[in-house]
């Protein structure tokens, strides 16, 4: 059973590997390549020269069968690989279509997949036909903007479209500005916030969409200090914005409770940050997760809390765990993320898309579509997630019971407030108070978090 | 010349052919693909416009190879120029120049100094500290990325965040926009016209031109008619260097209107591909640049309508470009229009 | 095996190369291929041994076609060229370098085995190749010998011979010439390319005479000396060397320092004179030449007032021509709008005007537009004096009738003394005796990259300087 799996993901990561690869690395690879070989076949550079029995002017023609037999298998290969990547368009009976624009691949396990399903649960509740498009991301797409995807899927006609991800602000700006008769849904931003710093009044088709995680990553960090014995633990960063910031803290105050729970002091508390630049791994542009983690666990980790949108923490720990190390994980925002590696999956806090995205997709079909600013708390209870709840923790096989119950009890003791969380005497890295003693911030002041907290190490991103 | 068009249309055939068979092999549908294609770049007016932008920074980045190229040098620095073009760019749009009417002509004007700049690095790696130009090149784009990435998550970062997802909008008085209300990208098509002429003219009318063609094909021989190879390896670079920056420049200030890390977009890379394959053709540079702009932008449709992998349009090109090059490595071309014309062997 | 040729054509641009070429070799023969410089023989060559494509026509080994345009193809058929100046790594040891370019076994290589090889071939040749010294520590001649020892080992049936004996002294010469009998009789076929008329006569069976581009005659030999000269280059060709020699005018002193190659530190002469280098391959004297234009510090030319001659008036003409002195790509027009348009933009017009007129003078066969590669040697040889300008006054040669034909070194000559009486100073290098004895006014001769004896031509008897550049 454990072969069989691991056999899977290894393939669906070869896979993944593939395809970023190709994505990102061809043009280099290519030119590479075609630089050598262009110089060792131009006809141009062997014209003048003699020694024909060392430099050939025509081209082997085995060689030539070698290149082409290369270049088929790897053909080959890639479309082995992508071929299971079904195809969206299989339910064209319907009358409507909608877009869903993801900043990673479809099935990473993590952000994107999550955002997929969510698709894929309002094709099956109303029966509209998605338009995906993956990796929107300067990295992997430079020459396509989400503006022109929102544009393409319009065109397409798309009566609504889905941009999942913070980094996607600019381009569904510019698109509901020049699309204002088209609805669209900005995951995780502030544009419909209407205290908010970024409140755009004007875009009149732009609502905002996203579960409290805190409570998710509140049970998370509990989880993780509540499974690690030497309360060192470290916390796998994507970018540094107000929204990782307090799911950041979020985890850290979750930690916090669990070990004092558990009995310990909280000076033996180490919760150190460290952020890799972006959601997921830019080769050349951010830090390899891979290497952040199996440095956390160097330096005396010994649970990985995870945050960014693809599985690395959950390779990296299973690798090292079995090499005998006791090593564990906490993975981020899909709910099935601990497939990917059972054993060392403490459990994870993730997103549940669907019922936000088909009220949304409802509303739009009776035109009640409104730019709503929605922050939705999960559906506890007795601290343990309901089904339909938009945001929740799972456990995974890696957790005790006796973790399962703390988890359970202290996050029914937040009563479902997400400012019970950060409930005061509570401080800044530097200093600054967020809640005094029997205080609880606002919302806003929640929503804005301008640093970490007191206690966490880590660049809180200040300027 | 005849000969040489028959040639390159038979080359050009035979790669869509094996374009077509590798996406046979693919099980997918060759035809609705290019359909797909074709009106992913060409069905709007917008769609038109995108493709044009894109070829119009693929052509500068072709342009810009050709003249190394016809130097007998591999710019391979290109991707690092382009981005100092950029970086140059964004630096102007951080200043109060922004605000003014005419700061994309600045925003254009430093990214062309920022990525001569790096070019004169590399001629100056390559001439004074004898590297071969590859390898400075590599290591150029390899600073070039790294301080991108620094610039963008720290100094010019977005106000309380770090991410490598780019900095903040330039402002709208620095975006070089399209024409009217629609995105036609006229000015960088005014801007890559004024290169082409501009390097038609060096390269074939000036002694300056005939003298940077005289160092690439042999630089013994150059040295015998007294030209100096040392500054006109300098001279190539610096071109090379300004017109990347240019592609840089336009690239940061008309599509993404801010500082991303992968500005350069592998354009640079391409910009390599299209020249070899266009020879120290400047024109072909052009149509190749157009061919490749509309697989890109074409190709996103593949992912919309058809629900094929975004890895399609990557799949396409580089079969084609591979192809093309073993066709013309192996002189299939040539030995197959010996067939067709037969005895009719003066094309003159 | 019977090598048949069949309406061969190949062009390059308008200049026709090949124009429908027939005829055949027999197995087992020594085949000449003589003309002219750009009659067609290296191009008709490079076809054989399928590094060209021709526009059109077939060849025929025995029965079979031969695949065209492949060197592979042309290997593995047996045939095997060795040319004028063989390439090589020149970096390798001997043995390296033949185990480099070993394509017979693909599996184990042996050293000893080819050690082997090399010694019995050198043996029964009576050559003397040490497999252990670099190659390019080894002569012309010894280059050639290890290129056709790896012919021969490699299998080669057909042995293609494109000017084989001008890194040969008269006794190697001897030595080769008996093998290639030797071969021949064993059914080996030669085809030599060759325009000294004296070797062919003395050993083919046959030959073929092209002219400009066109097969002319194929003759059995023996043959008279006369109608073969005639039919080479015309009936009415006369191929003399008495040159009326244009006296110095003027009588002003002009020093050269030498002291880099020998005890003596400066040789003065006047003005005007034009100075021989004499020298076997690999002496040092073509690097003499060169090094009054590379090496301007250490090799100068001066008048009394220690003037020295500016750089913009020195002009050095490189024996390697296509790979030192043109640009093979370009075309001859670029070239002269190198050499004559130097500065902004470039009046194409008139540099066509100007290239056609400098065609005619000096007789290049080609258009504007010939690319320099698709030149014939001699051609080449025409364009690079065509590219000197007037206001030269030193002027560098290096070997410059190598692998010209008679009338095309005559024609150098002609047009080289023409323009003497404006240089200052000539300055040549030559491994042919006589041509320093026809053309110097002073002589120098190198052995060993140093100066062994120097003076004026009356005052050096022939046997003497033979001596000194042998090294006796």
């Amino acid at each position: 059973m454990l072969i069989q799996f691991h056999f899977t993901y290894c393939y669906k990561n070869v896979k993944f590997y593939f395809l970023s690869l190709i994505k990102v690395n061809i043009q280099l690879f290519g030119a590479i390549i075609f630089c050598i070989s262009w110089k060792i076949f131009h006809p141009d550079n062997l014209i003048h020269t003699r020694g024909y029995i060392l430099i050939d002017k025509t081209i082997n023609p085995k060689r030539l069968i070698f290149i082409l037999v290369c270049l088929t298998t790897l053909l080959l290969a890639v479309s082995a690989c992508s071929s299971d990547s079904d195809s969206s368009s299989s339910n064209s009976s319907s009358i409507d279509k909608f877009g869903m624009i993801l900043v990673g691949p479809r099935d990473d396990k993590g952000w994107s997949q999550a955002h997929f399903e969510g698709g894929e649960a309002i094709e099956n509740a109303i029966g509209a036909e998605m338009i995906v498009a993956d990796f929107i991301n300067p990295a992997d797409s430079p020459n396509t903007t989400v503006a022109q995807v929102a544009a393409d899927m319009i065109d397409q006609g798309a009566k609504l479209i889905f941009a999942t991800s913070d980094d996607m602000k600019d381009g569904i700006l510019e698109a509901a500005a020049s699309h204002p008769d088209v609805s669209m849904v900005w995951s995780t931003g502030d544009s419909a916030f209407k205290d908010g710093k970024d409140y755009k009044p004007e875009l009149e088709n732009l609502a905002n969409v996203m579960g409290q995680m805190e409570f998710g990553k509140y049970m998370a960090g509990c989880a993780a200090a509540s499974e690690s014995k030497s309360g060192n633990i470290g916390f796998l960063g994507p970018l540094i914005n107000d929204e990782t910031r307090r799911l950041t803290n979020a985890a850290y105050i979750g930690a916090r409770d669990c070990w004092l729970d558990k009995g310990n002091s909280i000076s033996d508390l180490n919760f150190e940050v460290i952020w890799i630049g972006f959601w997921f791994h830019i080769p050349g542009v951010t830090l390899d997760p891979t290497t952040v983690v199996n440095d956390f666990i160097d330096s005396g980790v010994d649970v990985v809390i995870s945050h960014i949108d693809t599985p690395e923490a959950l390779t990296v720990t299973d690798q090292r765990a079995a090499a005998g190390e006791d090593v564990l994980v906490v993975g981020y925002d899909y709910e099935n993320s601990c497939d990917v590696t059972p054993e060392v999956c403490i459990g994870v806090p993730y997103f549940n898309w669907g019922p936000a995205y088909i009220d949304a997709a409802k509303r739009v079909g009776n035109n009640s579509f409104s730019a709503d600013f929605q922050w939705i708390a999960p559906k506890l209870t007795n601290g343990v997630t309901a089904e339909d709840s938009m945001v929740g923790f799972k456990g995974g096989n890696a957790m005790s019971e006796e973790t399962r119950k703390r988890v359970n009890r202290l996050a029914d003791q937040l009563n479902g407030d997400i400012a019970n969380i950060f409930a005061g005497p509570i401080n800044f890295q530097d200093g600054s108070v967020l809640a005094s003693e029997g205080k609880k911030p606002s919302l806003y002041d929640i929503w804005y978090t301008p640093q970490l907290l007191e206690g966490m190490t880590g660049d809180s991103g200040g300027n | 010349m005849y000969k040489i068009i028959l040639q390159n249309s038979i080359a050009t055939f035979l790669s869509v052919i094996s374009v077509t068979i590798v996406l046979l092999i693919l099980q997918v549908m060759p035809f609705e693909i290019y359909g797909n294609l074709f009106d992913g770049s060409f069905g709007s007016l917008d769609k038109i416009s995108r493709t044009l932008l894109i070829a119009t920074i693929m052509a500068l980045a072709g342009f810009a190879l050709v003249v190394t190229f016809s130097t007998g040098l591999w710019n391979i620095g290109i991707e690092g120029q382009m981005l100092f073009g950029a970086i140059g760019a964004t630096f102007i749009a951080r200043t109060f120049l922004a605000e003014y009417f005419f700061a994309p002509i600045i925003i254009i004007i430093f990214g062309t100094l920022f990525g001569s700049f790096l070019g004169l690095l590399s001629a100056i790696l390559k001439t004074r500290f004898n590297v071969h130009e590859i390898f400075g090149g590599l290591g150029i784009n390899f600073v070039a990325s790294g301080l991108i990435v620094y610039l963008v998550i720290g100094p010019w970062k977005r106000e309380g965040i770090a991410s490598t997802g780019g900095t903040d909008l330039f402002p709208k008085s620095s975006w070089i926009n399209g024409i009217g209300d629609s995105n036609f990208p006229i000015y960088p098509i005014i801007i890559a016209i004024i290169v082409f002429i501009t390097l038609f003219i060096l390269l074939s009318r000036t002694s300056l031109g005939l003298k940077l063609i005289a160092t690439g094909t042999n630089k013994d021989a150059a040295d015998k008619f007294k030209i100096d190879s040392v500054k006109h390896i300098l001279y190539a670079f610096i071109i090379a260097g300004a017109i990347g920056g240019i592609a840089g420049a336009i690239q940061a200030a008309s599509i993404h209107h801010k500082l991303v890390p992968n500005i350069a977009g592998g354009y640079g890379f391409l910009g390599i591909l299209i020249a070899l394959i266009a020879g120290r053709n400047l024109f072909t540079v052009v149509v190749i640049s157009i061919i490749f702009a509309s697989i890109m932008v074409g190709g996103v449709q593949l992912q919309l309508r058809l629900g094929l992998d975004s890895s399609f349009p990557y799949i396409i090109e580089s079969v084609f470009v591979m192809s093309w090059l073993i066709i013309k490595a192996s002189k299939i071309d040539s030995k197959l229009l010996m067939l067709l014309v037969n005895k009719e062997t003066d094309f003159g | 095996m019977k090598i048949e040729f069949k309406n061969i054509s190949k062009s390059f641009g308008e200049t026709i190369a090949n124009s429908e070429i027939s005829f055949s070799i027999d197995g087992g023969s020594i085949h000449a291929i003589i003309g002219e410089n750009g009659a067609g023989k290296s191009t008709l060559i490079k076809i054989l041994s399928g590094q060209i494509l021709p526009d059109d026509g077939s060849i025929k080994l025995g029965n079979k076609k031969m695949l065209l345009g492949s060197t592979i193809e042309a290997t593995n058929k047996g045939i095997g060229i060795l040319g004028q100046d063989p390439l090589d790594f020149s970096n390798f040891t001997v043995l390296e370098s033949f185990l480099a370019g070993n394509k017979k076994s693909s599996k184990i290589i042996s050293k000893s085995k080819f050690e082997e090889i090399i010694s019995t071939f050198s043996k029964k040749f009576d050559w003397e190749i040490n497999v252990n010294s670099l190659i390019k520590d080894l002569s012309v001649g010894q280059r050639q010998q290890l290129e056709l020892i790896r012919l021969l080992y490699l299998g080669a049936k057909i042995i293609i011979l494109d000017e084989p004996t001008s890194g040969f002294s008269l006794d190697q010469k001897k030595k080769v010439f008996e093998n290639l009998r030797d071969l021949s009789s064993k059914g080996y076929t030669v085809i030599l390319v060759s325009h000294k008329i004296e070797e062919i006569l003395e050993i083919c069976n046959k030959v073929t005479i092209l002219q400009k581009g066109k097969l002319l005659e194929t003759l059995d030999l023996p043959i008279n000396p006369k109608i073969l000269i005639d039919k080479m280059f015309g009936p009415s060709s006369n191929v003399k060397n008495d040159y009326k020699k244009i006296e110095k005018k003027s009588k002003k002193n002009i020093t050269i320092k030498i002291d880099k190659y020998s005890d003596i530190e400066k040789i003065t002469l006047n003005e005007g004179t034009i100075i021989g280098v004499s020298g076997l391959q690999g002496s040092g004297s073509d690097k003499f030449v060169q090094s009054f234009y590379d090496d301007l510090s250490s090799s100068k030319v001066y008048y009394e007032n220690e003037v020295q001659i500016p750089f913009s008036e020195i002009n050095y003409v490189a024996s390697d021509r296509l790979e030192k002195g043109l640009f093979p790509d370009m075309t001859i027009m670029e070239h002269i709008a190198l050499a004559y348009n130097s500065k902004g933009l470039i009046n194409w017009s008139n540099i066509l005007e100007l290239t056609k007129s400098l065609i005619n003078t000096y007789g290049i066969v080609g258009t504007p537009q010939t690319q320099a590669k698709n030149l014939s040697g001699g051609n080449q040889q025409r364009l690079m004096l065509a590219l000197i300008k007037e206001n030269i006054r030193l002027l560098l040669l290096e070997q410059p009738t190598r692998g010209l034909d008679i009338s095309s070194a005559i024609f150098v000559w002609e047009s080289l003394l023409k323009t003497k009486s404006k240089k200052n100073l000539v300055i040549f290098s030559s491994v042919d005796l006589y041509e320093i004895y026809d053309y110097s006014d002073f002589i120098i001769c190198f052995y060993d990259n140093k100066i062994v004896a120097s003076g004026h031509k009356n005052e050096m008897a022939r046997a003497k300087v033979m001596e000194k550049i042998s090294g006796k």
